[in-house]
């Protein structure tokens, strides 16, 4: 049975949360990269808002593969953050991170009820940025050398999913039927 | 079964990557940075929208090359036309 799941953070979940975010292949890519400790991972955790911001494990088969999250919920202007890391590097490339991409947005655009979201992401980091750009995020500005400012709409969303929606759900239904 | 050839295979996967450099036929998917999570899937979409046929993901790994690629969908067409 091929099964993503997705599931909100648990205490139990922080200090994986804590392996995968200080692994090279992910801290370089952050903006912020500083290597985090237990302790500050706890603190880290004791002060997330829940209304505010989300954070979720999605997994294959039972295994663990990465986080994905929306932060910084604007419930008045419904704008959101997301983020997306894959922390299991033999799933780097896999389906699953897409799946789970499209969870969370559908999620904070259907469920929430939000209608925008924004990202800062570095330059170096193009394969966020080409996955942005296939989900519908628009480039907006430089902040400088490293980061660029895009914003993702509603609509645009809706629109650029449609297609890897529909793939991945034949492609779960072609798995669970061999 | 799909008449496109390599030569329009090879240019419509490149519009769809967004790549602006030179693929040979013998270039490595793997070496195609573009041919990431999301690059599969377009490809994907790309090889369903052309070929009429869902591709699974394990295929797209195993493939080695563009050429490869596109004789593998060929035949998984004409397979499917029969």
């Amino acid at each position: 049975m091929n099964s993503p799941k997705l599931r909100i953070i648990k205490n139990e979940d922080i200090q994986l949360l804590r392996y995968w975010k200080n692994l090279d292949h992910i801290r370089y890519k952050m903006i912020e990269n500083n290597l985090i400790g237990i302790k500050d991972q706890r603190k880290w955790f004791a002060n997330i808002d829940e209304n505010y911001t989300k954070y979720f494990i999605y997994s294959l088969n039972d295994k663990d593969v990465g986080n994905v999250k929306i932060s910084n919920i604007d419930y008045k202007k419904k704008l959101f953050e997301a983020g997306i890391f894959c922390g299991d590097k033999s799933f780097l490339n896999h389906w699953i991170n897409i799946w789970a991409c499209i969870e969370i947005y559908d999620y904070a655009f259907n469920e929430l009820k939000l209608k925008k979201a924004h990202a800062i992401i570095k330059n170096e980091n193009t394969g966020v940025l080409r996955l942005n750009k296939s989900l519908g995020y628009i480039y907006k500005k430089n902040l400088n050398n490293d980061l660029q400012y895009l914003t993702l709409d509603k609509n645009n969303y809706l629109e650029a999913s449609v297609k890897i929606k529909k793939y991945l759900n034949n492609l779960i239904k072609l798995k669970n039927n061999n | 079964m799909s008449e496109i050839n390599f030569k329009s295979f090879s240019r419509e996967f490149k519009k769809s990557l967004s790549i602006k450099y030179e693929i040979e036929d013998n270039t490595f998917l793997k070496d195609i940075s573009e041919f990431d999570s999301m690059g599969k899937i377009t490809t994907s979409v790309l090889i369903e929208d052309i070929f009429k046929f869902t591709i699974d993901f394990e295929t797209l790994d195993k493939t080695k090359t563009l050429a490869e690629l596109y004789k593998v969908c060929c035949e998984r067409s004409q397979k499917k036309d029969k």
